[in-house]
């Protein structure tokens, strides 16, 4: 699937017409938003939060070696294995060779946005390895053979109609769209894949370094039933989100919690220290961390660094125009809404995301409920830059730009191209034919040039003293 | 007893410079024209420096950075003479102001100059309501109105409030509460045109609002907004009208007399 911009037109058109879609994006991202809103007034001090957190996450990325390192050292210190896997491939491949090794045919999963980076499921099943999603939205998306639409609702395009007949299908029984029923029917089906999995494997909300203390965030407690249950356990860390001290938790939690569901806190807040210590008799007997790069390290230190404080809460896919209007599949790739358009074209996938950048109209929205302040707008602009810089513009639009700047900067020139333009403008079909405004004429009227300018009329009227 | 608009006397001292953006000087220079005998009927001294074009947003919103400061280098030419500088367009100002500085920055000459421009900067309602303290222009504009908060003027400049309170002293104004009114209209700029269909997805979604709270008459203080919002109307076949705050603050009869497309 390409993703230029014709191809992420060609993608939103298709969402925008699908009014089942519309109407579930409307449902999700308005009752998100509006439980968010809730509970801010609750939040003492929430700027100042915010502002710590975006100190604390960039000084962490500032010195992110040696909290890595340490983290390392206190995992292997219980007896974990930590791998640092520099892409997808090598990550993957880690844990195919791990599962091939220990004859594991069917695991279960947490919800974990990192492996859907790395296509972990799609290689697993290619190996004969069987993965279960455990979040229930997760496991809609996967029995439907489809990806996340959402940071933290990933089936939520998806009607309890259709969740229904997804269920029937797979389980060859007539299931009713009712939300209880489908919920039991998933419950029933979990709870076995859980007892009998020999390997689980979860992603990571944060892992200290401090104390090697692995964190997961859910509302269902698959999480922990994942991370806990199966003997063998392997955890997907994105590099980035290494946190220095335990005591860091609570900023972070406090923030991550109601910028992504509006709750204070998860119904579960797991904190980790796999594996099984000597003395204890439950857990996993074998731990692996897979400390991910994936294109990681060349963010750091650059001008775009600022996404890597990220948390995945999801906020600015909720207050996202665009976003709104067509949901997450639209953007082809596996992070989407704002924080999708500035990482994903950053990120060492296969694929170009050179359209991405443009998918947003720089409201700010983004960059106002960021609970890390990260500088969206600026970061969107500064990935355009370096695509002119880069040559990566289209011809054409360089070339208007130049003769735009070259007129623009001179109020002479600048007259003319005015005057040239409402002489021209009905040959242009009043504004239709114009190659550069074609795509707005399409759905909107373009009001013509007026018949005399502003300055015109003010030389009209004060006298052309100073002109 | 003649109603003198509030503030008048501290407005009477001041000078400014008008920065009539792109858009209006070409099309729309009846909102420059409206924007000019408010602040004249003031007392404030305006002035128009002839040689001004654009801001350069257009360039610097699509990455083209050394367009947009071949253009910026020119505004700032243009107006580093000038006083305060108003501009009708929350956008336009929130360039000068908030993003020169980042353009020019690290040049020895221009991020100097920027920073100096950046403090004289005023989009036109946090004009007249923060520096020369009016509420009351003596308008009138008959009808229900709504006002929609443009991105850059709400979360660049940090104007929420000083627009709705020029609006509530207009006289048969009745100014309704707009649903989500700082969600973005999908205008964006360059985005309009390039991904077209979207931009008109999040134009509907503002215009259900717009008809759900009965306005007759869709403000905002900024051309872009509603030049695209104007356009999607229209070819909807709406009959919400939409005119910039300053046309309605200058009208005093409920007409607006400035107007001439529709």
């Amino acid at each position: 699937m390409a993703n230029r911009i014709p191809d992420l037109l060609l993608r939103s058109e298709r969402a925008i017409s699908d009014s089942q879609l519309q109407r579930a994006i409307d449902f999700a991202t308005s009752r998100l938003r509006d439980h968010r809103a809730k509970i801010m007034p609750r939040m003492k001090g929430w700027e100042e939060m915010r502002e710590q957190a975006r100190e604390l996450r960039l000084h962490t990325l500032a010195h992110l070696d040696e909290y890595l390192e340490a983290l390392e050292r206190k995992v292997m210190q219980r007896g974990g294995h930590v791998f640092w896997a520099r892409d997808a491939g090598e990550a993957t491949q880690y844990i195919i060779e791990l599962a091939s090794r220990r004859r594991v045919r069917d695991l279960v999963k947490t919800k974990s946005m990192v492996t859907e980076e790395i296509g972990l499921n799609k290689s697993l099943e290619q190996n004969g390895i069987h993965p279960v999603e455990t979040d229930l939205g997760e496991y809609i998306v996967q029995l439907a053979g489809e990806t996340p639409s959402h940071l933290i609702a990933p089936a939520f395009h998806k009607s309890k109609e259709q969740v229904a007949e997804i269920f029937s299908r797979h389980f060859g029984t007539s299931i009713p769209a009712e939300v209880k029923t489908i919920m039991g029917v998933a419950r029933k089906e979990l709870r076995g894949k859980f007892l009998a999995a020999p390997m689980g494997i979860t992603g990571a909300n944060f892992a200290v370094a401090e104390t090697g203390t692995l964190v997961l965030v859910t509302n269902e407690g698959n999480g922990r039933l994942t991370s806990f249950l199966p003997p063998i356990l392997v955890s997907i860390l994105g590099m980035e989100k290494v946190v220095p001290r335990l005591a860091d938790l609570e900023l972070l939690l406090n923030l991550l919690v109601p910028s992504a569901t509006g709750q204070r806190l998860t119904t579960y807040v797991s904190l980790l220290s796999p594996p099984r210590g000597p003395h204890e008799t439950r857990g996993p007997q074998e731990f692996h961390l897979i400390i991910l790069d994936n294109g990681r390290s060349s963010i750091l230190g650059g001008p775009f660094a600022d996404i890597l404080t990220c948390l995945r809460c999801g906020a600015c896919l909720n207050v996202c125009p665009v976003y709104q209007k067509i949901g997450g599949h639209s953007y082809g790739a596996t992070y989407t809404g704002p924080m999708g358009a500035v990482l994903s074209p950053l990120l060492s996938e296969l694929k170009n995301h050179d359209s991405l950048p443009h998918a947003s109209t720089l409201c700010g929205a983004c960059a106002e409920v960021c609970p890390v302040k990260i500088p969206f707008p600026d970061l969107l602009i500064g990935l355009r830059q370096s695509q002119v810089r880069q040559g990566k513009a289209p011809f054409g639009q360089s070339l208007v730009f130049s003769l735009w700047s070259w007129l623009w900067s001179h109020s002479r020139r600048y007259a003319f191209s005015a005057r040239l333009a409402r002489a021209f403008w009905p040959l242009l079909g009043n504004g239709r034919k114009f190659p550069v405004v074609s795509g707005w004429a399409s759905g909107r009227d373009l009001p013509p040039p007026a018949p005399r300018t502003f300055r015109d009329l003010w030389h009209e009227r004060n006298g052309r003293s100073r002109g | 007893m003649i109603h003198l608009p509030s503030g008048q006397n501290k407005a009477r001292a001041e000078k400014v410079s008008l920065f009539v953006t792109c858009l209006v000087d070409l099309l729309f220079p009846e909102v420059g024209l409206a924007a000019t005998r408010v602040l004249e009927r003031l007392g404030v001294a305006v002035d128009f420096p002839p040689g001004q074009t654009c801001c350069g947003q257009p360039a610097y919103n699509s990455g083209f950075h050394r367009d947009a400061a071949r253009v910026a280098r020119h505004f700032i030419e243009v107006f580093e003479n000038s006083g305060a500088i108003v501009a009708p367009s929350g956008s336009c100002a929130c360039m000068v102001k908030e993003y020169y500085p980042k353009l020019f920055a690290g040049d020895p000459v221009w991020e100097g100059k920027a920073r100096a421009l950046s403090h004289r900067v005023f989009e036109f309602s946090q004009f007249l309501v923060d520096r020369l303290g009016v509420r009351d222009l003596g308008a009138r504009y008959p009808g229900k109105v709504a006002y929609h908060d443009s991105c850059h003027l709400l979360r660049g400049l940090g104007v929420r409030e000083q627009p709705r309170q020029l609006l509530r002293g207009v006289a048969d104004l009745e100014l309704v509460t707009l649903e989500r009114s700082e969600q973005c209209c999908g205008f964006g700029g360059s985005f309009a045109v390039k991904l077209g269909s979207i931009s008109e997805a999040i134009a509907d979604e503002k215009i259900a609002h717009l008809e759900r709270c009965g306005a007759t008459t869709l403000t905002a203080c900024d051309m872009g907004c509603l030049m695209h919002l104007r356009g999607r109307l229209s070819r909807r076949n709406k009959s919400i009208r939409t005119v910039h705050l300053a046309q309605i603050l200058a009208g005093s009869n409920g007409v607006d007399r400035g107007e001439t497309h529709g």
